[in-house]
This record gives structure tokens, sequence and C-alpha cells, in this order.
């Protein structure tokens, strides 16, 4: 049975996804946490650099909407929906770090450094894997650089490939905003990589 | 096509090419963590900040402070008060107790005072007086 069910959502789009799920209240919510889990985990790894807390918060995040399931409508997507719950305990992360500024916590987030050496096993020369590793090497450095929201905005638009109305649904701020962060971070990575050539 | 548009445009391949590289890059990171088996560790401190996160715990803890760091230092300057008056009522005590207790020696005092002046005055009638003075006390007790 959820073989079956899982076939039919890979086969439909994920609006009609959201749509269905939404309205069949019987729909099982294992499903919608299979499918979202590893697009919720990468978001919020590439946000926090840090594994564990990425982890840890896709579960708290898979958790809340859990929770509040039967409140969901349909009137956004799931993925929409539970991207905006990931991303207020982003938030909150954030706040408790900022909080816990008097001790010593672990802190094992990776260096962007580190974060670069991340490369697909391509078909690619070397000496293009190593221009690519420069490159992304870049591009993390000027993350790291961003405001929260500006790097939120981001990661939505280039490594989740959102479209800007879905990223502003997301985040809850106006088109207009969603672009004007956007152009900012994008001038910074035009800055930095057109300041290396 | 213009020198600088050329320019331009290899520019924006180089973005393009470089953001390409990134979402690629960050795909296989979290391809990679995401097939590894990992506990969701927490530790004590988390939990206790998870709990101060709570909005109505951390209302009602917010509220106890205020009560508590108004209500004590009023408890307190009461009780002092308290203290104080009482304090006073019994130094009143005491006064009004040492007065009437001085008043009472000073009253005793003046009897005896009394009683030694009529001692000192009195005096034996002599033997021829006597007959006269059996006479006025005779008339004063009649």
């Amino acid at each position: 049975m959820a073989t079956t069910t899982t076939v039919v959502l890979e086969s439909m789009g994920k609006r009609a996804v959201a749509t269905a799920i939404a309205r069949d209240d019987s729909a099982d919510f294992a499903e919608v946490a299979t499918r979202y889990r590893p697009q919720i985990f990468r978001f919020l790894l590439a946000s926090l650099r840090d594994p564990d807390a990425a982890e840890t918060l896709t579960q708290d995040c898979l958790l809340k909407a859990h929770r509040n399931w039967a409140s969901f409508r349909g009137e956004s997507s799931v993925m929409t929906w539970l991207l905006r719950i990931a991303i207020n305990l982003q938030k909150d992360h954030w706040r408790s770090r900022r909080m816990q500024f008097w001790k010593l916590t672990s802190n094992n987030a990776v260096d962007a450094e580190d974060a670069s050496h991340w490369l697909p096993s391509g078909e690619s020369s070397p000496e293009q894997q190593a221009l690519a590793k420069d490159q992304v090497r870049v591009v993390w450095k000027v993350v790291k650089g961003l405001s929260e929201r500006q790097r939120t905005v981001f990661m939505l638009r280039h490594v989740e490939e959102m479209e800007i109305h879905e990223i502003a649904k997301t985040i809850g701020l106006s088109e207009g905003t969603v672009k004007a962060h956007l152009s900012r971070a994008m001038v910074r990575v035009r800055a930095e990589l057109g300041g290396r050539r | 096509m213009s020198f600088e548009e050329k320019n331009r445009l290899n520019e924006d391949e180089q973005i393009e090419l470089a953001l390409r590289s990134f979402r690629d890059s960050v795909h296989a990171w979290s391809e990679q963590e995401f097939s590894k088996a990992r506990t969701i560790r927490r530790s004590r401190w988390d939990a206790f900040w998870r709990v101060l996160a709570n909005p109505v715990l951390g209302w009602t803890l917010a509220s106890a402070l205020v009560v508590t760091s108004v209500g004590v230092p009023v408890t307190v300057h009461h009780q002092r008060e308290l203290v104080a008056a009482r304090n006073a009522q019994m130094l009143r005590q005491q006064l009004l107790e040492k007065q009437a207790a001085q008043q009472e020696a000073v009253a005793m005092s003046d009897d005896e005072l009394l009683s030694h002046v009529d001692s000192d005055v009195a005096q034996a009638a002599p033997d021829a007086m006597e007959p006269l003075a059996s006479l006025m006390s005779d008339s004063s007790s009649q």
C-alpha cells in the first residue's frame, strides 16, 4: 500500500501532491516525511553547515508538521509549508545560539573551506574540478557573509531552485523584497567572482 | 556585439557556472550526509533551553520573577516596619512602667519624710506639764 502511494506521489507534480494530500485526511504523514525529508535536510545543511544540527532540526520540523498536520489546509504546497517551519526552527536555533554566547557550546559547523570540497563525481577533467572547487569556495565565502535573511533567500533560489513567488510565500515577504535580497546577494557573488578574474 | 557586451556575457556565464557548481556541491554533500546513520544528540542543556523557549513557560517565569523581585522587598520592608513598631511600643510601655515606679517611689519617700519630721518635731512633755498635756488630749478626744 505504502509503495503504491509513493509511486503515485512520485508521478504527480509537487503542487498536485500537496493538494491531493491536503484533501485526503487519511493520507499517511509518513509518505510526506519520506518524500520531503531529504530536501528539508539539504536546505538546513546548506544554511547551518552543521550536519548534526541539520538532522536535529529536520526531525523537529517533521515532528512539528505532524502535530499540525490536521490544521494544514493545502493553501500552499506541502514543501512551502514544511520549509516555512524549517526556517522558523532555524531562526530559533540561531537565536538560542546567540543567547548561549556565554557558555561553550559544541559547534559542529563545517568550515566553508571544507564544504567546498564536496563536488559530484562527474566526468569533468581535474582542471575543471579544481576550477569548480575554487568557484564553490568563493560562493561559500559570500554566503557566509550574508545576513540570515539574504542567506535564506539565496539558498532557496540557488540550491532549492525555487521561484521568486514561492520564496516570497515561504518566507512571508513580498516578491519585491525577495528580489532585493537576492539582488544584494548576487552583487556580492559577482564582485567576488569578478574580482578574481 | 561589442567587447563590453561579450565581456558581460562571459561574466554571466561564469557566475551561472559557479552557482551551478555550488548547487551540485551542496546536493552532493547533502546526499552524502543524509545517507550517514546519525543519532540525534541532545544535551541536557538543549532540553533546558528548549523548555525555556516555550512562550507560556517564559511568560510564567518572567511574571514570577517580577512578582518575586517586587514582592520580596515589599514584604521585607513591611516586616521591618512591624518589628520597629512593636519595639517602639515595648519601649513606650517600659518607659511608662519606669515612670510609674518612680512616682510610687517618690510618693513613699514623702510619707517617710513626714513621719521623720513628725518624729523630730515631737517632744516629750515635761513632768510639770503632764496634767495639761493629758487635759489637751482629753479635750481633743472629745
